[in-house]
């Protein structure tokens, strides 16, 4: 499928850009173009050509309809959610570092004590 | 046994500490304590393995918690030196105790689950409190650099994780190794890669160990021990589990990895053994321990493997916690500017030793009996080489703690006989309990290393699948 390189794609630029950028905000940024991707990815296996959506309804009342696998959503709202705490987390850490450096760049900050 | 309560006792007191900040050091102590009396009573009583299913929902379509003797050996491993930890550095808790009550449920959770999914989700709580805790000594680069990693490599864990799910279209470690079987799959070698990096960098494997030393360098005794005790416990049990009861290995996949623990085995043996800093040293130390554990699980060695672990975290406990506390006293850890420092404090000295010669593996110490059953099941195996890397490393091993030892205890120069005037003034601080815990813990290394294991290998006899598969529901 498609949509799967798609992901892959944005899972690798969101690693070249851990790997090339020494700025804390764009290195956070990076870390959740690769998680998108991710989770991108983990949708994309759920899908099933021509599925509904896994939900009983007047219209769709009958489970012998092709559904699409609800499990890898249930996957991606977990771990969006804990991408969302690392991020904070990691938005904290950058704040507390630009009030001990006075810059975002780590290149700037030389050696810890 | 109910499971589930290590998991949400914990948490439960979490919740409450947030709310009531005042008793948060209070309720981290009650849940420490029920953590390890209910685990202890546990393994008494112990006769065969539960699965836990969580809301009655059977697996695989619930979560499930699987207790067997494994996951019980790893549960109390885990709660012992938690409570070690916390007993021994409850000074330098501070704020930090629902961090503390968080990462306890979260350990717990990665020994104990039986779903790949959920255990990712308790590598990441635990990883996300490993972070804050590292943030303590105010060095936020290094836990910065941790952080990326970490969650690079749990990204990569996913990854993994889910591609199997497409493979099998289930991520019970139960129902997936039913599925698997004893089939050899191509398909599975780049999950099984991703897995293997994405739990590498907790467990603290070279090449993806880089951020150990810069957040353990100048850690105190609770961050520490923390990470090169509680983490690795849990993180290595639960790597032993996947690749002995769940996946199975290509001879190459087999091969590659047993190449990386062993360079981690030696490398970072070689590392420790050029460093002069007392901290630097011990983590360096842990790194190769876990190269040692991998080496083991890979070959099948189970026992083995958990009784080098457990000599590993629990002599770590006294040997971390001690350098920290001599460097938070005297501003340096430094084997050269420490020199003499036992002679005035004989009572953690005795402690300290007793761990770092267990460690070594010499005769009488629980070590010894760790390293002549992994070398006893190598041989067995058929193997000749994988033994005698791991005899020359501990010869290294050996040299670099004995000079820790003969600096440490000896004042004067070396090969001489002390002086008195050679002896320096430390002014230790409140070091009475940590004297008095560490050489209960030296007792219990020696005690370990005499008396006969059978006691224990009940707990790794039961064949944890075939008694754990009738438990499956649905169709």
């Amino acid at each position: 499928m498609m949509i799967q390189y798609i992901a892959i794609l944005l899972m690798l630029v969101g690693i070249y850009g851990l790997l090339s950028q020494r700025n804390v905000i764009k290195m956070i940024v990076s870390l959740n173009i690769f998680e998108i991707g991710l989770n991108v990815f983990i949708i994309s296996i759920g899908y099933v050509k021509d599925g509904v959506a896994p939900i009983l309804t007047s219209v769709n009342n009958s489970s012998s309809l092709m559904f699409v696998d609800p499990l890898p959503h249930a996957l991606v709202l977990t771990a969006i959610v804990i991408g969302v705490g690392v991020t904070a987390l990691a938005l904290a850490l950058a704040r507390k570092m630009h009030k001990k450096y006075g810059t975002y760049e780590l290149d700037e900050m030389g050696g810890e004590a | 046994m109910n499971p589930a309560l290590l998991i949400a006792v914990p948490l439960l007191a979490a919740f409450i500490a947030v709310m009531v900040m005042k008793i948060d050091k209070v309720l981290l102590s009650l849940a420490v304590l029920f953590n390890l009396v209910y685990t202890v009573y546990n393994a008494i009583i112990y006769t065969n393995p539960i699965i836990y299913t969580i809301g009655n929902f059977k697996p695989p379509f619930g979560i499930s918690l699987v207790v067997d003797g494994y996951s019980l050996v790893g549960v109390i491993l885990l709660n012992v030196v938690f409570a070690l930890m916390v007993f021994l550095s409850f000074k330098l808790i501070g704020k930090y105790a629902v961090v503390l009550l968080v990462s306890l449920a979260a350990l717990n959770g990665i020994i104990l689950t039986g779903d790949l999914f959920n255990l990712f989700v308790f590598m990441e709580i635990g990883a996300i409190a490993a972070y804050i805790m590292t943030s303590m000594d105010k060095g936020y680069k290094h836990t910065f650099n941790y952080l990326v990693l970490g969650t690079l490599a749990s990204g990569l864990y996913l990854f993994g994780i889910v591609i199997i799910y497409n493979l099998f279209g289930t991520l019970n470690i139960i129902d997936l190794s039913e599925s698997i079987g004893n089939t050899v799959y191509a398909a599975m070698a780049l999950p099984l890669i991703f897995i293997f990096v994405g739990l590498s960098v907790e467990a603290k494997l070279l090449p993806f160990s880089g951020w150990v030393k810069g957040v353990l360098k100048k850690a105190n005794g609770l961050v520490g021990t923390l990470i090169i005790s509680a983490y690795a416990t849990a993180m290595l049990v639960m790597f032993g589990r996947l690749i002995n009861s769940i996946f199975i290995l290509s001879d190459g996949l087999k091969i590659g990895l047993t190449i990386i623990a062993v360079l981690t085995l030696t490398l970072a043996e070689a590392a420790a053994f050029s460093k002069k800093n007392l901290r630097e040293i011990l983590l360096f130390s842990s790194i190769a321990q876990s190269g040692l554990v991998v080496v083991l699980f890979l070959n099948g060695l189970i026992l083995p493997a958990v009784l080098v672990l457990a000599n590993n975290v629990i002599s770590k406990v006294v040997l971390f916690t001690v350098s920290a506390k001599m460097a938070e006293n005297t501003g340096s850890d430094n084997i050269y500017d420490l020199k003499g420092i036992f002679a005035s404090y004989r009572c953690f000295g005795i402690g300290f030793t007793v761990a770092a010669m267990s460690m070594v593996g010499l005769p009488f110490f629980f070590g010894f009996v760790a390293k002549a059953n992994a070398l006893i099941g190598l041989l067995q195996g058929g193997n000749i080489w994988l033994p005698i890397v791991i005899l020359l490393v501990s010869v290294v091993e050996g040299v670099y703690f004995m000079r820790i030892l003969t600096n440490l205890w000896n004042p004067g120069e070396e090969g001489e006989l002390a002086k008195l005037k050679d002896v320096n003034d430390f002014k230790m601080k409140k070091f009475v309990k940590l004297g008095i815990v560490s050489l209960i813990i030296g007792l219990i290394i020696i005690a370990a290393g005499i008396l006969p294991l059978q006691n224990i290998q009940k707990y790794f006899d039961a064949d944890f699948l075939s008694i754990l598969s009738n438990s499956i529901g649905g169709a």
